[in-house]
């Protein structure tokens, strides 16, 4: 009986403490939501973006860091859109409505079939408080990054639907990517790696890579940089080596033509490491052990 | 079972350890800078930023994935920041700037449409060094909550929407 009751108090204890590592999450406050069109009313978006465009990047080296840096008050120029790599995209992006379907589809090109926007297939959860993202409801092509934000991404249901543990057992991963000197790995890697192997050799999709934060570590964030800044969209090869308890190799899955889509920069407490995070876009995903 | 008995609460103490050890605390691991004037008490920053538009399209039979223009905005640039109100700062702390938050915040909520500012993140590593420079851009403060943490200290709670964030090379 006693140790029922303290088994009890322990599983409760257990669950409590989980509550807790969600802690920032839970304590959200509700997110204001944007307005929104009336029903029935597709949503408008101006060319290029819904939202206030990024600034074009000072020049790389400009004294940013100091007092008098920031402009109080100061508009926000819009920065170019990115042109497409491929000469058969559109030259304009398509632009969703409500339903996620481009609304210029008709309008691509002939030797280009513009389907929905792979950003279209994630469906935003409701985050750790329980509110549905605000930006659900409109501008949902953007592939959204809040996903990351309050370190509440996992409950992403790509995540939570990947319960099967991968084939392959390892430890560690290794992130290459092709001109880089430095090596990320896969964030949440179990369940990415049973999810590549549940979606099939050459598909596209996305993976998340992850970068401990540290100086002078900046490959990735320049690719991403480049692409936002300077408009630049330079896609390279991706392997992910899957590492054993003792660094040996054990599976290793290729990722052709990969951009850095989303980039976040990931929670800062007292305690936890800081890391940077990164989805990947790749048109072709395969095991190459 | 008496052993079953101290290894259910060996569980409970740890994880009583854990539920009460996530509250934040000061960070030393990073700093924020607005106006050029380093923010009192934050212990606490959300992760925040920004993503492509994503265009998939089909050319001879192959599906190809390209770049569209970034987006910020929304929510997507939303970032949290958890500061501890100047009453709950410890004796040995500078209590300087404490207050830079709320009248940014109060400042905003009297401007029309809000004001905006860009801040500085500074990620610091072991020795207190700087190890990586973010700069964020266009930060409106849309939120402002005052609560107590698990810790049991009081904090004040800011949501600021951001228009973008970029790390700066020359520093990190």
């Amino acid at each position: 009986m006693k140790t029922t009751i303290i088994a009890f108090a322990a599983v409760l204890a257990l669950l409590l403490s989980g509550c807790t590592m969600n802690y920032y999450g839970s304590q959200l406050p509700p997110v204001p939501s944007p307005p929104q069109p009336p029903v029935g009313e597709s949503v408008q978006v101006p060319p290029g973006n819904a939202s206030p465009q990024p600034p074009p990047a000072p020049p790389l080296g400009a004294n940013e860091g100091q007092p008098g840096a920031s402009e109080p008050g100061q508009p926000v120029p819009a920065v170019p859109p990115a042109p497409a790599e491929n000469a058969s995209q559109p030259s304009q992006p398509p632009i969703a409505n409500e339903t996620g379907q481009p609304e210029n589809a008709t309008q691509a090109p002939p030797a280009t079939n513009v389907t929905a926007p792979a950003a279209n297939t994630t469906e935003l959860p409701a985050n750790a408080s329980g509110q549905a993202n605000a930006s659900a409801g409109n501008n949902s092509t953007y592939l959204n990054a809040s996903l990351f934000l309050n370190n509440s991404w996992w409950f992403h249901p790509v995540f939570l639907n990947f319960t099967k543990a991968p084939s392959v057992n390892f430890s560690f991963t290794m992130v290459q990517i092709d001109g880089m000197a430095t090596t990320s790995e896969l964030d949440d890697a179990q369940n990415s790696i049973a999810a590549l192997e549940g979606t099939g050799n050459h598909k596209p999709g996305q993976i998340i890579v992850r970068q401990l934060l540290q100086k002078g570590k900046f490959e990735l964030s320049e690719w991403r940089q480049n692409l936002v800044v300077n408009s630049q969209l330079l896609r390279r090869d991706v392997a992910v080596m899957l590492l054993n308890s003792e660094n040996d190799a054990v599976g290793r899955w290729c990722f052709a033509h990969a951009w850095p889509s989303a980039f976040s920069l990931g929670g800062m407490d007292s305690q936890s490491a800081i890391y940077e995070y990164y989805v990947l876009d790749y048109e072709d995903g395969y095991d190459c052990t | 079972m008496r052993f079953l008995a101290v290894l259910m609460a060996l569980a409970i103490c740890a994880a009583l350890l854990f539920a009460t050890g996530g509250a934040p605390a000061i960070s030393s691991k990073f700093r924020m800078k607005a106006d050029g004037k380093y923010i009192g008490g934050v212990a606490y920053m959300s992760g925040f930023g920004d993503s492509s538009k994503v265009i998939t399209a089909t050319v001879q039979g192959k599906q190809i994935k390209s770049a569209g223009p970034t987006s910020y905005g929304d929510s997507r640039g939303l970032v949290v920041v958890k500061q501890l109100n100047s009453s709950a700062l410890p004796p040995s702390m500078p209590s300087s700037n404490t207050g830079a938050l709320e009248k940014w915040y109060q400042d905003s909520q009297a401007a029309p449409g809000g004001l905006a500012k860009d801040f500085v993140v500074e990620t610091l590593d072991e020795q207190g060094m700087v190890s990586a420079l973010y700069k964020a851009y266009g930060a409106v403060p849309v939120r402002f909550t005052k609560e107590t943490g698990a810790d049991g200290k009081a904090y004040n709670v800011f949501s600021f929407t951001v228009n973008g964030i970029e790390r700066d090379y020359e520093v990190s």
